[in-house]
């Protein structure tokens, strides 16, 4: 065991030395590099049930401390991220040489910081209910104009009809006095203390969609998840054919029409607005797979080539609209676009949705030639799409030879990636590879008799996807993101940061810190208890917890309607609890600080969520500013330029 | 742009047959728009069809206003008393003002809580028909004010977001600070003669914008019991006749004055009274006097009473004398405590029992519904003014020496030398030192603000001038007789009018007028303008737009839905470069503002006792902060 350890340590430290010699550049190399060891390191601990998902997470953040503007901040960031990394495989020389750092730090500051990873939640409960899951405190609901039920979030359809009768009436009553009703906003307390639901209204004959809320979000947010969720009815059936359908008859029954995917996509959206961490809604944005810059090119090289260099007769020319390749959890790669034509932000989550949600399971030898209506681009016609996932590296093959470390790598934290998602959780018991989510190669098409085009389109790149490889960097980018711990600001718990320019979003994965919950509180829990069940619940209360901050620290910068307070605002939020409070168990916690950063300029949005404890306004900050310029540098790996434009 | 204002109770209508009980009040505000009774019947079952639907929801409990945001307008519902609704909705066409359902809602609770300092609780009335006649007296011409001077329904600021709190003046500390509270619970308290009638003492410090910029020392000074529960509710209808009228009046606080646009059609009116000989100059104020009553559209019987009791005696003589005779002259001992600084100090009774015998009660005794410790009973009050000082003086309803012009007269002494001595220790005008920061402190529990934010009152006249205040007849007799150039008081709101016809007039105007009168007579003062804040000298519209940001930053604490023992700290930069810091925890809120460019900007915060974000201010804030608010 001193052998393997101190191999481990060895290895630690070359990643340290590889990652500050080549930076963050050369992230996943290292990450490569570090991986086959920890792997066999673990294979002999692997009767010691609780810490192999600790090494592999710990080993798959490089510790290599960043490079820091702020000499002081930077060592406050090393200590607090050091003193939170539980498990640290360093054993006593990493905490001799941390109880030195801080010692040197921190002389002449009696009370050390006690900043943890642990995000508290200030927040108040949902009425009622203990776990905050609080059954309606979100809701949605969607009638026809004729004030027929087509949809509820929540409660039977016999239960809440009464409710959408009133909506009915209401909006009906001020659309014939000419005017028409957008929004209802109640609060309690003498002094209207503080605003207990918001209800916004979407007016779309022939449908009439509410949204209500008891959370954080405003008018626009809910009125943008609106939008959303119309969008799909128009997207699954078209505008010109909803109007049809009502046309001839106005009370017509809606429910008869759609099957029942439909209502499970609407659940599953409802769902992934309320329960997620979706920030995609909340900034307006889409989100992309982080690829180094080369690996993006040669993707977008190789689907223009295919493109170009395909046979007319098999791919006669205009027949392909668009490209796009997407890996699981929308989260685009590449895409292939005519001059001067982009898709709606709206328009991508709706397909990224329908192949993910909808289709998840699909399987790798399947291919689906599906009409859609994309409702920014024209909602009352239909664009085909061929959607057939991207096999893995190995998947065919049956064994580990071909790439054993990337394998081993894979099947790990595709389990963790899978979880990162919770709606992607498909267990599949009998394939544990087919498990795995997959990428996916969409071609949109306006002709309805394309298929064939597409397909050998598909065929075509698809094997030359292959034979460079580009398959496997897929996969590994996506199966190791980058880690919190990659970017130079560990304060921050996690953050969003939102181009504006290209309209997407990068939000650093949660997968360390979230199993790292799961774990802690698994094994201080009974033993009775089902480990997944306390998971789940324990991440999705974590996301929640997040998109809460989130959300409220928008708040902060963005006003009820949506626009900015300022055209450039750095907004500070923070949340104290006194030192020692007890919960209603007895439990005394200690003192809860949490800070939160919104900061909006021309250029980008940052929202970010500090770990616990820590006070210093001007190293979170820095922590800001190092986040940004992070982000800068790596503009071109962590979103979609332009594209593959033909 | 007000629509409508409507006051309903479902629970009086008790079937289907009988909805129209419900309605207590419907008053649009649109010229020529006239609604059936069916569709006013339709508006408030609407409004609460949305209510009761959002009560279906979670999270209902304890909802006490919502807001229905329709496309050209927003309907704002009040539910007061557990049972009766007040929705008034207006037109939201021009650009929205963001927060502006703060200054709504701040506006109907406070018409509320006037009515029920006046009438009592709407429960209390036996009568449906005697509530809707209060009503429509007291709520009207409340909003008919604010649809005439929109600018009013801002006034408040940022303060409106505590629709509940009442501002407190922030005075000087200083060693003899408590003698003058002594001598008040010593000389006027428990003074053998009231100890048992005078029940409160109510002292304000009311000085006029114009004077004096700043806003910190401006309200409630003190009361001397623990347990009055009315406070909020008066101190908050004192400052809105202050702000609405500019000064306190005998009129204004008797509730005759209220402002009157001078509509098109009355411009021959004017010119008839420009023009007028002095023989016509009774007919035209009789005549105008009805006028303004009709366009009032008030039932005021007695008013109308009052002007025909006026013109009976002007029939007589049209001098001042027999006015003057019915009025007490004070002069006596408010030309001794005159100051140094060249300004005679005026003082007097502006509500009492020694008021001419012909004008109405309510310049007598102002009768109102206070609670004390729970128990809510009707009190007799009259006002008292010492320059810039306000006080009330509640008396038991059975306290008969009220009315005993000696004992008056007493107390009106005594209280003269309380409030110099005040006007001495802790109101001497800080010329030196102008604050770099603005706070606002709203305490939870006893609702109390404490804020040196300017308001945000236009200054400029140019609005303003248009307007009249009406003082039903009355003051156009008075000032008519003293000053003949014009028919009408044309009192505005920035307050020189009354300086000017002071100067004539001297206490013959009798009723009172709080403040002192400086500005005309002194041309060599060269009295600097106070500011107590770097805010004080902006612009009406900078100010206001600063308001605006604030209130929007400080609104977004509504939607936190944090635990009770969260504290919350925000800091944000705004737009015309002021840092802004709010913190809110269980007992309040505090606001600090600052601006961000001052060169002057140099700090070191300790990092040892980092208290927070509040460390970003500079010294001075933080040092307010520490002191006031953590």
């Amino acid at each position: 065991m001193d052998f393997l350890k101190n191999q481990r340590l060895g290895m630690r430290s070359v990643s340290l030395a590889g990652s500050m010699r080549d930076g963050i550049q050369n992230d996943y190399l290292d990450r490569a590099r570090v991986r086959v060891p920890s792997e066999l390191v673990r294979a002999p601990r692997a009767p010691v049930a609780t810490t192999s998902l600790d090494l592999a997470d710990t080993f798959s953040q490089p510790a290599a401390p960043p490079i820091f503007d702020d000499a002081s901040s930077a060592a406050d960031d090393v200590l607090s991220y050091r003193s939170s990394s539980l498990g640290l495989p360093g054993g006593m020389s990493a905490a001799g040489l941390s109880a030195e750092l801080h010692q040197s730090m921190h002389s002449d500051n009696a009370a050390p910081r006690d900043v943890t990873h642990e995000l508290p939640d200030v927040f108040e409960r949902a009425l009622g209910t203990t776990d905050g899951s609080g059954a309606s405190d979100k809701q949605f609901f969607v009638l026809s104009a004729a004030g027929k039920p087509v949809f509820t979030m929540h409660g039977q359809e016999e239960l809440v009809m009464g409710l959408m009768g009133i909506v009915h009436t209401v909006v009906n009553y001020f659309r014939i006095s000419g005017s028409s009703l957008n929004s209802l906003v109640t609060s309690m307390g003498s002094s209207g203390q503080s605003t207990a639901q918001r209800f916004v209204f979407l007016d779309r004959p022939p449908l009439l969609l509410m949204a209500m809320s008891a959370r954080e979000e405003s008018q626009h947010d809910l009125a943008q998840q609106l939008d959303f969720l119309y969008s799909y009815f128009v997207s699954s059936m078209s505008r010109k054919q909803l109007s049809r359908l009502f046309a001839r008859r106005e009370n017509f029954d809606l429910r008869s029409f759609l099957m029942p995917a439909d209502f499970d996509t609407l659940h599953h959206i409802c769902d992934s607005i309320a329960n997620s961490l979706r920030p995609e809604l909340l900034v307006g944005a889409l989100r992309c797979l982080p690829l180094r810059k080369s690996v993006r090119q040669s993707l977008h090289t190789l689907m223009l080539r295919q493109l170009q260099d395909a046979d007319p007769t098999d791919v006669p020319k205009g027949c392909l609209l668009y490209g796009l390749i997407v890996a699981p959890g929308g989260q685009l790669c590449s895409v292939l676009r005519p001059k001067g034509h982009t898709l709606h932000t709206t328009d991508l989550h709706l397909l990224f949705s329908l192949v993910f949600d909808r289709f998840q399971n699909l399987q790798p030898d399947q291919e689906l030639w599906v009409p859609v209506c994309f409702p920014k681009f024209n909602s009352s016609g239909f664009l085909h799409c061929y959607i057939k996932l991207l096999p893995r590296p190995g998947d065919d093959l049956g064994h580990a030879t071909a790439l054993p470390d990337i394998v081993s790598v894979g099947s790990h934290t595709a389990s963790t990636a899978a979880s990162r998602q919770p709606s992607f959780d498909v267990p599949m018991p009998n394939e544990e590879a087919a498990k795995r989510p997959r990428c996916a190669l969409v071609l949109i098409s306006a002709q309805k008799e394309g298929f064939f085009a597409m397909k050998t389109l598909a065929q075509n790149m698809l094997a030359d996807l292959e034979a460079r490889n580009l398959l496997k960097y897929l996969y590994v980018s996506w199966d190791t993101p980058f880690s919190m711990a990659s970017i130079p600001a560990p304060l921050v718990n996690h953050f969003i940061y939102k181009s504006k320019r290209h309209v997407q979003y990068y939000a650093p994965p949660t997968t360390a810190w979230v199993n790292q919950f799961s774990n802690d509180s698994s094994s201080s829990t009974n033993a009775d208890s089902t480990h997944d069940g306390i998971s789940v619940n324990t991440k999705e209360n974590y996301y929640k917890t997040l998109m809460r901050y989130y959300s409220h620290i928008r708040a902060n910068a963005v006003a009820e309607d949506g626009k900015p307070f300022n055209r450039s605002t750095i907004s500070f939020v923070r949340w104290t609890t006194e030192p020692q409070t007890a919960d209603t168990n007895g439990f005394v916690h200690g003192p809860t600080i949490v800070t939160g950063v919104a900061w909006l300029t021309s250029s980008f949005e940052l929202y970010l969520v500090c770990n616990n404890g820590e006070t210093d306004r001007n190293a979170v900050l820095g922590s800001a500013k190092n986040i940004v310029s992070w982000c800068r540098r790596n503009e071109s790996r962590l979103f979609v330029h332009d594209g593959a434009v033909f | 742009m007000l629509d409508f204002l409507t006051i309903f109770n479902p629970k009086f209508s008790k079937d289907e047959f009988d909805t129209h009980k419900q309605l207590l009040l419907y008053h649009t505000f649109q010229e020529g728009q006239e609604y059936s009774s069916n569709e006013k019947l339709s508006q408030i079952g609407i409004i609460q069809a949305v209510w009761s639907f959002s009560k279906s929801f979670e999270n209902s409990n304890g909802v006490e206003r919502n807001v229905i945001g329709l496309e050209d307008k927003k309907i704002y519902s009040l539910l007061v008393e557990g049972e009766f609704f007040v929705s008034l909705a207006c037109s939201s066409s021009e650009k929205e003002m963001v927060g502006v359902e703060n200054h709504y809602f701040s506006n109907l609770c406070r018409c509320y809580d006037t009515f029920v300092l006046h009438h009592g609780l709407w429960k209390s009335f036996a009568n449906q028909h005697d509530l809707t006649d209060r009503l429509n007296e007291h709520f009207i011409p409340f909003w008919k004010d604010v649809d005439l001077l929109p600018h009013l329904l801002i006034s408040n600021g940022l303060l409106d977001f505590w629709s509940s709190g009442f501002k407190v003046a922030d005075l000087a500390d200083c060693e003899n600070a408590s003698k003058w509270e002594t001598d008040m619970t010593q000389q006027v308290l428990l003074d053998d003669t009231s100890f048992l009638g005078l029940k409160d003492a109510l002292i304000y410090h009311l000085p006029p914008q114009t004077a004096h910029k700043g806003f910190k020392n401006y309200g409630f000074v003190r009361n001397f019991t623990t347990d009055f529960d009315s406070l909020p509710q008066i101190s908050n209808w004192i400052h809105q006749m202050n702000t609405v009228y500019g000064r306190l009046s005998s009129h204004v606080i008797a509730g005759n004055a209220h402002l009157k646009g001078v509509a098109v059609e009355e411009g021959e009116e004017d010119d008839h009274g420009a023009n007028v000989s002095p023989a016509d100059l009774q007919t035209s104020i009789i005549s105008h006097s009805k006028n303004v009553l009709h366009n009032l559209t008030l039932p005021i019987s007695f008013a109308y009473d009052t002007i025909q009791e006026v013109g009976n005696m002007t029939g007589v003589s049209n001098s001042m004398s027999l006015l003057t005779s019915y009025i007490p002259d004070w002069s006596w001992y408010s030309q001794s405590s005159g100051s140094a600084s060249g300004f005679k100090s005026r003082s007097g009774f502006l509500i009492s029992p020694l008021s001419p015998a012909f004008l109405p009660d309510s310049y007598k005794v102002k009768q109102l519904h206070l609670s004390f410790h729970g128990q809510s009973d009707i009190y007799n009050t009259i006002f008292w003014y010492y320059d810039d000082i306000l006080v009330v003086l509640i008396f038991k309803p059975d306290f008969a020496k009220i009315r005993d012009r000696e004992y008056l007269n007493d107390l009106s002494y005594k209280l003269s030398l309380i409030s110099k001595e005040l006007y001495e220790t802790q109101l001497i005008p800080d010329t030196s030192h102008t604050d770099d920061f603005c706070y606002a402190l709203y305490t939870k529990s006893s609702s109390q603000i404490r804020s040196s934010f300017p308001l945000c009152q236009m200054s400029d006249s140019e609005d303003a001038s248009a307007l009249e205040l009406a003082v039903n007849g009355l003051d156009q007799f008075l000032t008519a007789s003293i000053n003949r150039k014009s028919s009408v008081a044309t009192i505005t709101v920035d307050h020189t009018p009354f300086a000017a016809e002071d100067d004539g007039t001297g206490s013959a105007w009798g009723l009172g007028l709080m403040g002192q009168f400086l500005q005309p007579r002194k041309p060599n003062d060269n009295k600097k303008t106070v500011a107590d804040t770097f805010l004080d000298s902006m612009p009406f519209e900078k100010l206001s737009q600063l308001h605006q940001d604030v209130m929007l930053f400080l609104h977004a604490l509504r939607t936190t839905k944090k635990a009770s023992d969260v504290r919350e700290e925000k800091l944000i930069r705004l737009n015309n470069g002021v840092l802004c810091f709010i913190s809110e925890d269980i007992e309040k809120v505090a606001v600090v503002v600052e601006n961000w460019f001052n060169p002057k900007h140099k700090f070191k915060p300790n990092s040892c006792e980092s208290s927070g974000l509040i460390d970003q201010m500079k010294l001075e804030a933080r040092k307010w902060y520490n002191n006031n608010a953590s």
